[in-house]
């Protein structure tokens, strides 16, 4: 009986010690997830963002940093540095920065067919300010 | 303190652009950093660095927004910017710096790779300390790029990293700064 038991025990814990490697090693290597699949917690356009950041950066990053936004903007410039780096720049002629969306590779053909003048909506990660407001892992939204 | 570091930015570079000749500047410099240890190696890039050579003066500046880095692996991501660089109350690292000596003329004609020494401070997790380091800046088929490597200490910026993943990364840490092509200003 007491045999039993310990067998039932020994089973037991290898299901846990299994379950627990399996998620610390999947966890381990996650990677970052494609924002196609997540939601924005903020809409806005390029305008309103950059008059944000440029009238007050600190509390424009307690707003957006770090955050995943959808913003509405007029195409300025595409720029593909070296294929490594597939940026849409958006703004307006009238705002010294812009809003620098750098494509994820998941998602560069789909914007490649976008030329300066189109308007377009774009979901990224806001990653703060510096010349331009940073956008990563961005992907157009039709 | 990051509003202002941000108006610094925009004259910085404005300042630049009305005084244009021998001055370049780069939105899409790539910088990266390096943790190597028996257990694993760890890496991390940001290819958005804002980088603005002054040669005339003899300057160097870099800045960087944290949570710009990528990693291979989320887990470590969210650890460097939460934990390790709390990128939310520290959002950008800066270097200002000086050539130890004069630029000499560059002839954007003539392929050339000119070593400098580089002093100046990094700020970096809210703290400021100085780096001595070599520039590389290398003209190439009329493209003007400039490349740098250094190592910090992340003791020296107050980086605490738990005991359960000491073994993992190093103390010392690999960056390197890579402007690609430099644009003029003009």
């Amino acid at each position: 009986m007491a045999s039993s038991k310990l067998k039932y025990l020994i089973v037991a814990c290898c299901i846990v010690v299994i379950a627990v490697g399996t998620y610390a090693y999947k966890e381990y290597n996650r990677k970052s997830p494609d924002l196609a699949n997540t939601e924005a917690v903020d809409h806005t356009t390029a305008s309103l963002l950059i008059d944000a950041y440029s009238s007050n950066e600190e509390a424009a990053n307690k707003k957006y940093l770090g955050e995943v936004i959808l913003v509405k903007g007029t195409v300025v410039e595409v720029s593909n540095q070296q294929d490594t780096a597939f940026t849409i720049l958006l703004g307006d002629t009238a705002q010294i920065s812009r809003v620098s969306c750098t494509i994820d590779r998941n998602h560069i053909a789909a914007a490649k067919k976008y030329i300066p003048g189109n308007v377009v909506n774009i979901k990224g990660i806001c990653t703060g300010y510096l010349m331009d407001i940073e956008l990563n892992r961005c992907l157009i939204v039709e | 303190m990051s509003i202002r570091i941000s108006i610094t930015i925009l004259f910085v570079v404005a300042s630049f652009l009305g005084m244009a000749q021998n001055r370049f500047f780069t939105k899409n410099a790539s910088i990266s950093f390096y943790s190597k240890t028996s257990v694993e190696n760890i890496e991390a890039i940001n290819k958005k660095a804002l980088v603005v050579i002054d040669m005339a003066a003899n300057k160097i500046e870099f800045y960087v927004l944290i949570k710009g880095f990528e990693f291979e692996k989320a887990l470590m991501q969210e650890h460097f910017n939460e934990d390790y660089l709390e990128s939310d109350k520290y959002p950008k690292a800066i270097f200002k710096g000086s050539f130890d000596e004069p630029v000499p003329n560059i002839n954007i004609t003539e392929n050339k790779t000119i070593p400098l020494k580089v002093s100046g401070s990094l700020t970096l997790h809210g703290i400021t300390k100085t780096i001595n380091t070599v520039a590389v800046i290398q003209v190439k088929n009329n493209v003007i790029s400039a490349s740098s490597n250094f190592k910090i200490l992340l003791s020296d910026y107050n980086i605490k990293v738990p005991g359960i993943v000491g073994n993992n990364i190093s103390k010392e840490i690999v960056i390197k700064v890579n402007t690609a092509a430099l644009q003029q200003m003009k």
